[in-house]
């Protein structure tokens, strides 16, 4: 009860607001992500106690990732990388002015499963954390192939357009330094991809100012001028219709948080599609569907909290996130890993007060925001889409301060509108993108462990098991074809 | 089945591209050590196979039909060029603010665009778009530079900002 008490002191009730109106600010703005405002309000930390430090942190990071799908749903803007997923069905719903009733989805979901993560946190912390340990590269390798084959079964009739552009994603990543060797590859004497492909542009580009080129042959504006922004409440309470979403999104969450190096991107995706394929109303997917908005907010709500089991029970920081929250941690003099939780009894409960109560101030938030961020919607297309190519190139551009990522930026919008149009999925191809670097890696150490036979993909259960749910995954619509034509002739 | 043999064509396009990249990721990668090729050979022997085995199945739309069901599916809209008048003057105007963005600098250029682009678009309401471009190019331009210390190039502006 005094850890409570100790989280609800006011100084800390001042840097939880502060913290989630910052994350949710930052989060909101393409191209910079959690990543950057964790470092860039890291400093603000170094006058603060490692409690409060910790919750301030919290409260940025589920913020910023919460205030990523405002941009995603209102502009199809991803404001973090992670909020790709959000754009699939939340922007189809303010296209139909129900931008109220998405924001409100969206933040109840996120606040769910941020929950559900701080619960894990607290509850399964160190058995968590142990079983992470159990996942090695040949697991890595397969949950990448098993992520790409599930997203690109996933898209409508188009499974193998999927899988070429899951795969156009991972030649993408080839470009640059190899993460194997360090060679140089395709870089074509250019200075600048020896870096490889920068992702944010990237993503900017193929959905923001690809959006933006659709907007531009629409004359007046997504919502009528002067229209009430309605729904948010609805959107709350119709989240508690799909409990097994709900739990369902938590849990995948919670899980791939736990696993170092697949994080929120790779979790809101990989919701999207397991939600997507146990969907009845699958073919709605896409087009502003409930679930496939409440899956990837869900899980990266858990995945905010569950990615930093690993970093706090082990002292190993699977993502630049989880690494910043362990530095302001050192700084305090507070060594992380398997004593953790054991020698920081109070500390460790307050901090878990604090980010249970920073779930809620970002929930409340932007409840009471929604309807005010719903107006942009009401702005004329031909004020919003120079707003878009605006931000789109700030986004591009503030990561790196290079002018190239935001050519690769445009290059991504015209090619992005294109194979949109032509139904080539560009989920699958991000999704690529995300996957590609941990997939080589990884298979290329599980051959180098295994002294390059493949029997090592076989002979470790959980990589075996993920190798059946791939054949599984490509032979259940075969076998479903099959089954309903032998129903039919029957 | 116009419609259908014109998104067909755009699908040929875009495969063979595809198809070509990879069939160059393949013999480039001829030259590099061992662990460096092994994972860009095998991905892109996958994309080549997959996009030969998506040509083959996209070269049915260029039979004629057995029945009018054939013509339907999942059909693009027709439409006459890729890019329209407007979705043309959008990349124009993008191409040429990122090209001015470093020596002209970010507030004279997103000043300039977003003026320029609403009033070629139709926006015609200059009480609402001037102070628009003004207040959100100065409101961002601040906001990274004094909130976020990301310095947006300040090009002819240089000596001032």
């Amino acid at each position: 009860m005094s850890s409570l008490l100790t989280a609800l002191s006011p100084l800390n009730l001042v840097y939880m607001l502060a913290g989630t109106v910052l994350g949710i600010l930052i989060g909101a703005a393409p191209g910079l992500g959690p990543v950057f405002a964790l470092a860039i309000l890291l400093p603000m930390t170094y006058s603060m106690s490692a409690t409060s430090s910790v919750i301030f942190l919290s409260a940025v990071y589920g913020a910023c990732c919460y205030g990523g799908s405002i941009s995603s749903i209102l502009l199809n803007t991803p404001g973090t990388p992670g909020n790709v997923a959000t754009c699939f069905d939340g922007y189809p719903m303010t296209r139909r002015g129900e931008a109220g009733r998405a924001l409100g989805i969206s933040t109840t979901a996120s606040l769910v499963g941020g929950l559900f993560g701080v619960a894990a946190f607290a509850l399964l912390g160190n058995a968590l954390a142990q079983l992470s340990l159990k996942i090695g590269a040949a697991e890595y390798f397969l949950l990448a192939v098993a992520g790409l084959c599930l997203v690109a079964l996933a898209a409508k009739g188009n499974a193998l357009k999927g899988i070429i552009m899951g795969g156009l994603g991972l030649m993408l990543t080839f470009i640059g330094r190899s993460v194997v060797t360090g060679d140089k590859r395709f870089t074509f004497g250019t200075v600048y991809l020896e870096d490889g492909l920068q992702f944010i542009p990237i993503v900017i580009g193929a959905f923001a100012l690809a959006q933006a080129l659709v907007l531009v042959n629409e004359k007046g504006a997504m919502s009528a001028a002067d229209s009430k922004v309605s729904g948010v409440m609805a959107g709350t309470k119709e989240v508690f219709k799909f409990p097994v979403p709900l739990v369902r999104s938590s849990v995948l969450g919670t899980i791939i948080g736990i696993v170092p190096g697949l994080g929120i991107n790779a979790a809101s995706f990989i919701t999207y599609v397991v939600e997507k394929n146990a969907a009845k109303d699958k073919d709605t997917f896409g087009e502003g569907n409930t679930k496939g908005l409440i899956a990837p907010q869900t899980a990266i709500g858990a995945v905010t909290s569950s990615a930093l089991i690993p970093a706090f029970a082990l002292g190993v920081p699977g993502s630049s996130s989880a690494a910043l929250f362990l530095s302001a941690l050192s700084i305090h003099g507070i060594q992380t890993g398997y004593s953790f939780y054991s020698k920081n009894g109070d500390m460790v409960s307050t901090i878990i007060w604090g980010m249970l109560l920073a779930q809620f101030a970002f929930a409340i938030l932007g409840l009471l925001g929604a309807k005010y961020f719903a107006k942009i919607t009401e702005m004329p297309n031909s004020l919003l889409v120079p707003l878009i190519l605006m931000l789109s190139v700030v986004g591009a551009y503030a990561t790196r301060r290079q002018i190239m990522d935001v050519a690769v930026m445009l290059a991504a919008a015209v090619i992005g509108y294109c194979l949109e149009r032509n139904k080539f999925p560009l989920s699958c191809l991000i999704l690529g993108l995300i996957l590609g670097s941990l997939a080589e890696d990884n298979y290329c150490r599980a051959m180098r462990l295994s002294g390059g036979s493949w029997s090592i993909f076989f002979t470790r259960p959980i990589s075996f098991a993920l190798i059946i749910i791939i054949v599984v995954c490509f032979a259940w619509p075969l076998l479903k074809k099959l089954f309903n034509r032998k129903q039919t002739a029957g | 089945m116009k419609d259908t043999n014109q998104k067909a064509v755009v699908d040929v396009v875009i495969l063979l591209v595809i198809m070509l990249a990879s069939a160059y990721m393949f013999a480039a990668s001829g030259s590099f050590a061992d662990e460096t090729k092994l994972f860009p050979r095998i991905v892109s022997t996958a994309v080549f196979v997959c996009c030969a085995a998506k040509l083959a199945l996209t070269a049915r739309a260029f039979l004629p039909p057995k029945d009018s069901a054939a013509a339907s599916g999942d059909e693009v809209p027709a439409k006459k060029a890729l890019l329209n008048r407007r979705q043309l003057i959008l990349l124009a105007a993008s191409v040429l603010y990122v090209a001015l963005l470093n020596p002209i600098g970010f507030l004279p250029c997103t000043i300039a665009i977003l003026l320029a682009l609403p009033y070629t678009l139709g926006y015609r309401r200059w009480k609402v778009l001037i102070p628009f471009a003004l207040l959100i190019s100065i409101a961002f331009y601040a906001i990274f530079r004094y909130g976020f210390y990301i310095k947006l190039p300040a090009g002819v502006l240089s000596g001032l900002l």
